[in-house]
């Protein structure tokens, strides 16, 4: 089980489904180059890293958090990728890229919100016009406007309704 | 299908994505509330079947794979594979779908939508076998009875006359009003094509059939579906107060494509290869055939499904499990077929379970006599090859035996009624062709057979439907015996 601390500082550096790749792979990457020069620790293996995963890096070592023997260092690792696992991905579509603080905000309502903590998988379509469509564990929700104009639009009279208002 | 892609994915509101495709095997992740059989949609249109639902995944039967990749979304649908069914469907080749192929335009009529998993009619809605069914064809009309609602198993080698005899047994039935139903499972499309030009050139015996043909060029998913959908059709008319024969070309065919899915989606493979689930699917398969009870009467569906054998070797997995699985089998023996006998039905190795319940009295003791004259024909035979001098009455029993053997065989063009079966038969025993030739045996036969169809026996035909024992048919044939042989040198 990865500690309380460390998890909030996981947390904060992971919200997509592309951030918990990234963190995945780098995890892997120094995994394998520990175990090629047996003699080296992380530390001295940071050189190959995607610069959000070796930000990350440095936030645990400023925070105290990252530990100074090879051995702990790699198993520190380990536990990060259990924890990337566990996670649940809740796929969202939006009619526009979000930012980096509005998908902060995503994640903490979520995690605050649900029961498990999750990842976003974030898909922009603008035919959707606004709203979102949600899709956690197979099931889907369609919140978006284009739904909502779509069941209107079969609404008995609407169209009778619509052109009225335009006379 | 009646509503798309979006609106199942609204409505239901589950979306799984395909994770992996080996060959019609889908395995999709999602889908959390999806029942096994459920028909699921992907977003170009594709249709597939819940096969199996296994720890983070369904496993998804596709009809059709082309268009789909990883990551493609599919939608649950909540409902089951339907296929829609008219009566303007009879006369017409569809597929599994229920889709025209004969290029005869789209079937019109009133639709209904028939899900292909019905169930199999409770107990208590089933009712005794009793109405003979006739094939046209004497030596099973004679020795091996069918009744409507029984399943009686076909099984023979390739080439042996097994396809033949069914349809002849179609047009003997088509012309009685009885709906016929045709399931092609993985044949090529020239034999199904065979198949509906035999049954065009009858006239009038097309109208009640439909061909429901998967050929082997058609994806596995479709030929694993064909005798469902089939059994569909059938069911549709059976509710409608229609008895239905329904033909299964073959079942062992349909095993095999069967083993192919199942090998694909990694099931432990049982004995040959197949899934230990080859004998439940059979099973409740062919359990939805049956007579049955309704307000209106008794209705029928009579199922004969087709197995092929190896040299002759009928005790293949399959052929047993379909054995035990019908209510009798007619084998079609390629020594028969050697020696020339056509059909080539080795009516020693075939058993007609429920078919003798069916017959009268006199049916009954004649196909006795008959079994018992060909019994001591074939020890007879055996005796002969010996070149020993025999004694009259051994001549006299091998002399009887060619000649039923002469009367049981039949080319494919000719249908023989039940009554004149038993004229033949009276005349066979009332020594009509003592002392005769062969040749002049096979004549008389042609010639009787000619008479009975332009309606000159018909005084005959009356008065042997009144007899009820042997003795007094053949009393009844000796009579007429005269009047036979001045109908047949008019």
């Amino acid at each position: 089980m990865i500690e309380a601390k460390i998890e909030r500082v996981v947390a904060s550096y992971l919200l997509t489904q592309e951030d918990k790749i990234i963190f995945a792979e780098n995890i892997k990457t120094l995994e394998n180059e520990v175990f090629r020069k047996s003699s080296a620790s992380v530390e001295t293996e940071t050189a190959s890293l995607d610069p959000a995963f070796y930000e990350f890096l440095e936030k645990l070592k400023e925070d105290g958090l990252f530990p100074l023997t090879a051995g702990e260092q790699l198993s520190l690792l380990k536990e990060i990728e259990a924890y990337l696992n566990s996670l649940t991905l809740v796929r969202l579509t939006l009619a526009f890229k979000p930012r980096r603080d509005f998908l902060v905000k995503l994640v903490s309502f979520f995690n605050q919100n649900g029961a498990r903590k999750v990842v976003l998988d974030i898909y922009s379509r603008a035919e959707i016009v606004a709203g979102v469509v949600l899709e956690y564990q197979g099931n889907y929700r369609d919140y978006s406007i284009a739904h909502d104009l779509d069941n209107l639009s079969t609404e008995e009279g609407f169209m009778a309704g619509l052109l009225n208002q335009a006379k | 299908m009646i509503k798309t892609y979006d609106e199942y994915l609204n409505s239901v509101g589950e979306i799984g994505y395909i994770d992996s495709i080996v060959h019609s095997i889908a395995y999709v992740t999602g889908l959390p509330g999806a029942r096994t059989r459920e028909v699921v949609v992907a977003q170009g249109g594709q249709i597939g079947i819940v096969q199996a639902l296994l720890p983070g995944y369904v496993e998804v039967l596709m009809l059709s794979t082309a268009g789909l990749k990883n990551e493609t979304p599919i939608a649950r649908t909540g409902e089951s594979f339907k296929i829609a069914v008219s009566k303007e469907i009879l006369g017409r080749v569809v597929n599994p779908f229920g889709a025209p192929i004969d290029g005869a335009g789209p079937i019109g009529g009133e639709k209904e939508f028939r899900s292909i998993d019905e169930p199999a009619p409770a107990l208590h809605t089933r009712a005794r076998i009793d109405q003979p069914l006739e094939t046209g064809v004497q030596v099973v009309d004679l020795l091996v009875p069918l009744g409507y609602g029984q399943r009686e198993l076909v099984i023979g080698d390739r080439k042996t006359g097994k396809s033949i005899f069914l349809l002849q047994t179609v047009v003997a039935q088509a012309s009685k009003g009885v709906v016929c139903i045709y399931v092609s499972i993985g044949k090529r499309q020239s034999d199904i094509k065979s198949v509906e030009e035999y049954l065009k050139s009858w006239s009038g015996a097309f109208s009640n059939c439909t061909i429901v043909a998967a050929s082997s060029s058609d994806p596995a998913s479709m030929i694993y579906l064909a005798p469902f959908a089939g059994f569909s059709i059938a069911e549709y008319f059976r509710d409608r107060g229609k008895n239905v024969l329904i033909i299964f070309d073959d079942l062992t065919n349909h095993a095999k494509f069967y083993r192919e899915l199942s090998l694909l989606s990694k099931r432990t493979p049982g004995r040959s290869s197949y899934p230990g689930d080859i004998f439940n699917l059979h099973a409740s398969m062919l359990e939805r055939a049956g007579q049955i009870k309704t307000e209106r009467g008794k209705v029928s569906i009579t199922a004969l499904p087709v197995a092929e054998s190896l040299e002759g070797d009928i005790t293949g997995y399959i052929q047993t499990n379909l054995m035990s699985i019908t209510d009798g089998h007619i084998f079609f023996d390629p020594e028969k077929f050697r020696e020339g006998a056509r059909p080539a039905i080795n009516h020693a190795l075939s058993v007609s379970r429920v078919g003798n319940q069916t017959k009268s009295p006199l049916e009954k003791e004649l196909a006795q006599r008959i079994r018992e004259a060909l019994a001591r024909y074939e020890k007879d035979k055996e005796i002969a090859r010996f070149g020993v001098d025999l004694p009259e009455s051994t001549k006299a029993e091998i002399d009887t035996g060619e000649k039923i053997e002469l009367v049981l065989n039949q080319d494919t063009e000719t249908l023989v009624p039940a009554t004149l079966s038993l004229m033949l038969m009276g005349l066979l025993l009332g020594d009509f062709w003592k002392g005769k030739r062969v040749e002049q045996v096979k004549v008389d036969l042609i010639k009787i057979t000619q008479k009975y169809q332009q309606g000159k026996l018909a005084s005959l035909h009356d008065s042997i439907t009144q007899i009820t024992k042997v003795d007094d048919l053949i009393k009844q044939m000796k009579v007429y015996s005269d009047k036979i042989t001045q109908v047949l040198y008019e």
